[in-house]
């Protein structure tokens, strides 16, 4: 499959903070990955400089083969940011009407099933539209565009969980129909797992895990029981956090374990369960932070 | 629609309100004098023929033929053409467009050449409306506002009705967009150190221009060339080669402006 982003070592910095650190990432076409970071881990910083809004100190980003020069704004591609800067006398249709001059692929009738579907009134002003609802006009525009590489920042920002689902499933169902590349940024693991295929974990402006998430749910696993057992157990394993209560202690060990790896932890008394996505993401970037 | 419409449109929606407002202001100013010199009885051709009487009567009396009555200028009352108080729309425009534009239309995936591009062309189109406007307001300013009210119109003040009504037009035409391509450079790149230069220089440049006599006469010399001139090709020459400068400084800015 080819490439419909590529990142390679990209750097910036403000001041001397270094919001993204030698960075590099590659998309292919027709997938769609997940890019996950806390608050400040550099996930806003790396899609302005992918989508030209600003420019990277070192490095080189390529969009659909283009090399992106400084000043260049990347064509096809959608990039729907965490906060909109629609004008806010603006009426959603005539946002619509205008982000549909900027995508040759948009789908008009698509945008209209939409504005029923997220329940928008497309006479009401972007101003008196709540966080959630500029969300949703956001997250329509992304949908409609069917740009080859769609980007959503932080899509389901005030949105009530209802309204999360309706968009995930939205999303998985155009793309069943519509095949293209798209990247959701987002800090909730749990609610993107069944959506994307991949994902990018972003800690301190680097990519400190790239893995399919059906790879993760098979690696990531909870071992617990007495603290001798489980110190023999976790030698030579990946261990991305532990904790300990007096004699008995857990650890969340990252790696294949085998049928004697299993064996051998049941032999020893020691319990291993899958982690949910969520608290392994939580543990990842801890251990990140400890590394440092 | 078409990406330079959705510029109008964003454009118009970011103007709406400053705009709205100076009509409203225009329209209080109007009916303010209006209203105040209908209930002073003022009528300024009246007051100028009973002068002239007056003065052609002492002149009889006295048997001085050199006579003549002069008002202080602070007793007269003289208001700006309203069609030149739209012209406050020329800094708006070139402060609030690119201040207020920008961001929506790269928020929309425009990119920074087309963006420029279009906004030069909202300038362009401003410059040759605002010109039109005056130069049709003009005749009637003459004609009918005249005999209620005094006015004065840069068109008289710049002596540019001596190039007739197409030169006007297209000498006020192309030194309003020497107006805002200087604002508009002025605020397209404000968080440049370069644009900080650019301000203390313009900011630094009257005050010292004026007060160091040699420097003065060419200060004088460049808004006599820029407003005042004699020659119509000259000053089409000055003011858009001016712009171009300016115009090809904030694209420098544009092209590094970052979201």
């Amino acid at each position: 499959m080819s490439s419909v982003l590529q990142v390679k070592h990209a750097n910036k910095s403000y001041g001397r903070t270094d919001a993204v650190d030698s960075l590099s990432l590659e998309l292919e076409e027709l997938k769609i990955y997940g890019l996950l970071g806390r608050n400040g881990a550099g996930k806003t910083t790396l899609l302005n400089m992918v989508t030209g809004g600003v420019f990277p100190d070192g490095g080189e980003i390529a969009v659909h083969g283009t090399l992106l020069k400084k000043g260049d704004v990347p064509a096809q591609i959608c990039y729907i940011r965490e906060k909109n800067f629609y004008p806010g006398n603006a009426r959603v249709r005539d946002v619509l009407q205008m982000a549909a001059a900027f995508h040759p692929d948009w789908d008009a009738k698509f945008a209209s099933k939409l504005l029923g579907t997220f329940k928008l009134n497309p006479r009401k002003k972007m101003r008196q539209l709540s966080r959630g609802m500029e969300s949703m006009v956001g997250n329509l525009i992304g949908l409609a565009s069917r740009s080859p590489l769609t980007i959503f920042d932080e899509p389901v920002l005030g949105l009530d969980v209802l309204m999360r689902e309706r968009f995930y499933r939205t999303l998985l169902e155009d793309y069943a129909e519509h095949p293209r590349t798209v990247l959701l940024s987002t800090h909730l693991i749990d609610e993107i797992a069944t959506v994307v295929e991949k994902v990018f974990i972003m800690e301190s402006g680097s990519i400190l895990m790239e893995e399919e998430v059906e790879q993760i749910r098979e690696r990531a696993h909870l071992v617990s029981g007495l603290g001798a057992a489980l110190d023999t157990f976790v030698q030579g394993k990946r261990v991305i956090h532990g904790e300990r209560y007096g004699n008995a202690g857990m650890a969340i060990v990252y790696g294949k374990l085998t049928k004697e790896d299993h064996k051998a932890a049941e032999s020893q008394g020691l319990a291993v369960e899958g982690v949910p996505l969520q608290k392994f993401f939580a543990y990842l970037i801890e251990e990140g932070q400890t590394d440092e | 629609m078409n990406k330079m419409k959705v510029q109008l449109q964003v454009s118009w929606l970011r103007m709406k309100l400053a705009i709205w407002i100076l009509v409203a202001a225009i329209a209080v100013s109007v009916i303010a004098n209006f209203t105040i010199n209908m209930a002073l009885g003022n009528d300024p051709q009246q007051d100028a023929q009973d002068v002239a009487a007056a003065v052609g009567e002492l002149r009889e009396l006295t048997g001085n033929n050199d006579l003549s009555i002069e008002v202080p200028s602070e007793m007269e009352n003289v208001n700006v053409s309203s069609a030149n108080m739209l012209l406050v729309l020329l800094p708006l425009l070139a402060i609030i467009l690119p201040l207020k534009t920008f961001r929506p239309m790269m928020n929309f995936g425009d990119s920074r050449r087309r963006y420029f591009a279009g906004l030069l062309g909202v300038y362009a189109v401003s410059a040759v409306l605002l010109a039109l406007v005056n130069s049709l307001w003009w005749p009637f300013e003459q004609n009918v506002i005249r005999t209620h009210s005094q006015t004065y119109n840069l068109i008289e003040v710049f002596g540019w009705e001596q190039f007739g009504f197409i030169g006007a037009f297209v000498y006020q035409t192309v030194f309003y967009f020497f107006v805002l391509a200087l604002f508009n450079l002025l605020f397209s790149g404000l968080k440049s150190p370069i644009s900080w230069v650019i301000w203390t220089v313009l900011i630094a440049a009257i005050p010292i221009g004026t007060s160091i006599a040699s420097l003065r006469v060419h200060v004088a010399d460049f808004f006599l060339a820029l407003l005042f001139n004699d020659s119509l090709v000259s000053a089409i020459g000055l003011n858009l080669g001016l712009s171009l400068v300016f115009v090809a400084g904030a694209w420098l800015f544009t092209r590094r402006r970052t979201f």
